[in-house]
C-alpha cells in the first residue's frame, strides 16, 4: 500500500463531494420510504414517489467506480495505469452492454 | 344562512350548538345538552348522480353564503358555521377577511368529523416523533401549531374506461437485451375515485390520509354537522372537476396498463380511452390541519377528521442527512477500493 498526499486529497475530496451529491439521494429515499408506509397504495400520489431510484443508483455505482481506481492507485502508486485500467474496465463494460443490447 | 344559524340554536337555553365528533350530535356550548342529527332517510346520501358530457351542466347552485371568508394569502375561500370562528385561513394559516358570498354548488353529502382537535393535535406530535432526519428541536414547534377542523371539498367519480394501449417493454434472453412492441384492450372501472374539487386540497392530502373511504358513512348536507368548523363550497362544474383531475387519472390507467403488459421495463406508453358511464358526488370530507413554523418556512401535517390517519410535510434536518450520505459513502468507497486493489494484480 503507498500512500501519498495526493491520493489521500482524492479519497476526502471523493468522500466530502459524495457526501454533499448524496444529500439529494438520501432525501429522495427518505421520501420514497415515507410514501411507501403512508401513501395509499396504488394511488397517484403513490406511484409518482416511489420513482427515483435510478438515481440514488447511479450516486452508489459513481462512487464505486471512482473508489476502483483510488484502490488500485494505492496499491500500485502508478496513477495513470490505474487510470488506464479504470478505462479499459469501463470499455469492456460497455462492449458487454452494447453486445447485449444489440447495438452491435 | 339565517335559517342555518337557527337550527343551531339550543331548543332548551336558545344557546349555540357545536357539533361533537366524540358524541357524533350537536351539543350546546351553554347548558350541554345533546341533540342527535340522524334521520331515517341517511343513506339517500350514498346515492350518486349521473352525467353525460354531450349535456350541460344542470347542477344545482347553493344560495350564496352571507359570511365567507376568504384568505389574502392563497385567496382560499371558507365559510364558518355556528360558533368556532377561527381568524386564519385553514389552508395555509393566512389572514383571512370578509367577502360578499359566492354562489356555489350545492353540497351532496358529507362525512362527519369522528376525530376531535386534541386527538388530531396528538396523532400530527406523533407523526412528527416518528420522522427520521428532522431538526431536534422540531417536536416543541409543532407541539405549538394549532389545528383547525375543516371539511374540504372532494369528488367521488365512477367510471368506465374502455382503453386501447400501445407499450414497449424489454426482454432478456440468450444474453440479448430486446425491446419489443405491444398493444392491447382493457377495461378498467373506477369506483368512487376520490378527486380533490379545490386547489388547495393536494392530491398528497387525499393519498396520505384518506385510504379507506366508505360511501355507507355518507349523510346528507346538514348545517348542523359543519357547526364548529369551517368548510369550503363546491365551486367546480362537474367537467372542470374531470378536467382537473385528468392528470391523477392518466397517472392510475398507466399503472394499469404496465399490470396488464406484466413485462420487465414496460416503457413508451400510449393510449386511447372511451370514457362512460360517469357518477358522481359532491362531498366534503373532515380534515384537520395543524400549522407550524419552522425557520420562517410554514408546513402542515394534515389529520383525516375520520380514523386520524395523518400526513403531512416537514423539514428535514441537513446534518442528519449529510451522516447518512456520509455513511454510504464510506461503504461504497470501502468494496470499491478493495476491488480496485484486486484488480491491480
Amino acid at each position: 500500500m503507498i500512500l501519498n498526499a495526493s491520493l489521500l486529497f482524492s479519497v476526502v475530496a471523493l468522500f466530502g463531494l459524495s457526501t454533499y451529491v448524496g444529500l439529494i439521494p438520501v432525501h429522495r429515499m427518505i421520501r420514497r420510504r415515507e410514501a411507501q408506509h403512508e401513501l395509499r397504495a396504488g394511488s397517484a400520489s403513490y406511484l409518482r414517489r416511489m420513482g427515483g431510484v435510478v438515481f440514488v443508483m447511479i450516486w452508489v455505482v459513481t462512487v464505486l467506480c471512482l473508489s476502483t481506481i483510488l484502490g488500485d492507485w494505492a496499491v500500485t502508486g502508478d496513477l495513470n495505469a490505474a487510470l488506464e485500467r479504470a478505462g479499459m474496465r469501463t470499455a469492456v463494460m460497455l462492449e458487454i452492454a452494447a453486445s447485449n443490447t444489440g447495438m452491435r | 344562512m339565517y335559517a342555518e344559524q337557527s337550527a343551531l340554536q339550543c331548543p332548551s337555553c336558545g344557546g349555540m350548538c357545536y357539533f361533537s365528533p366524540v358524541a357524533q350530535a350537536l351539543e350546546c356550548l351553554s347548558c350541554g345538552k345533546v341533540y342527535n342529527l340522524d334521520q331515517p332517510d341517511d343513506y339517500l346520501a350514498r346515492d350518486e348522480f349521473a352525467h353525460n358530457k354531450n349535456v350541460p351542466d344542470a347542477d344545482p347552485k347553493s344560495a350564496p353564503p352571507q359570511q365567507t371568508h376568504q384568505c389574502r394569502n392563497c385567496g382560499g375561500e371558507v365559510v364558518f358555521t355556528g360558533p368556532a370562528l377561527s381568524e386564519n385561513c385553514p389552508y395555509c394559516n393566512g389572514p383571512v377577511v370578509l367577502v360578499p358570498g359566492d354562489s356555489g354548488y350545492k353540497t351532496m353529502a358529507l362525512i362527519p368529523f369522528r376525530v376531535d382537535a386534541p386527538f388530531a393535535k396528538r396523532l400530527a406530535q406523533d407523526w412528527i416523533d416518528a420522522r427520521i432526519c428532522v431538526p431536534a428541536d422540531l417536536a416543541l414547534t409543532v407541539e405549538q401549531g394549532v389545528v383547525v377542523g375543516l371539511y374540504a371539498p372532494f369528488w367521488t367519480f365512477d367510471s368506465d374506461e374502455a382503453v386501447h394501449y400501445w407499450a414497449n417493454y424489454v426482454t432478456y434472453r440468450n444474453n440479448k437485451i430486446r425491446t419489443r412492441k405491444t398493444e392491447g384492450a382493457l377495461d378498467i372501472m373506477f369506483d368512487d375515485l376520490l378527486m380533490p374539487a379545490s386547489p388547495h386540497v393536494t392530491p398528497l392530502i387525499r393519498d396520505g390520509i384518506l385510504h379507506d373511504f366508505d360511501p355507507a358513512d355518507l349523510r346528507p348536507y346538514r348545517a348542523g354537522y359543519l357547526a364548529g368548523f369551517a368548510a369550503e363550497m363546491h365551486h367546480q362544474s362537474v367537467m372542470e372537476g374531470l378536467s382537473a383531475n385528468e392528470t391523477d387519472k392518466d397517472t392510475l390507467i398507466r399503472n394499469h396498463i404496465k399490470d396488464e403488459v406484466n413485462k420487465t421495463a414496460v416503457h413508451g406508453i400510449r393510449y386511447l380511452t372511451d370514457t362512460t358511464g360517469i357518477h358522481y358526488r359532491r362531498i366534503l370530507l373532515p380534515v384537520w390541519i395543524l400549522h407550524y413554523t419552522y425557520r420562517a418556512h410554514a408546513y402542515r401535517i394534515v389529520v383525516s377528521g375520520i380514523d386520524g390517519r395523518t400526513f403531512g410535510e416537514r423539514p428535514f434536518s441537513y446534518r442528519k442527512m449529510a451522516l447518512f450520505s456520509a455513511a454510504v459513502t464510506a461503504c461504497a468507497m470501502t468494496v470499491g477500493m478493495l476491488l480496485g486493489a484486486q484488480a491491480a494484480f
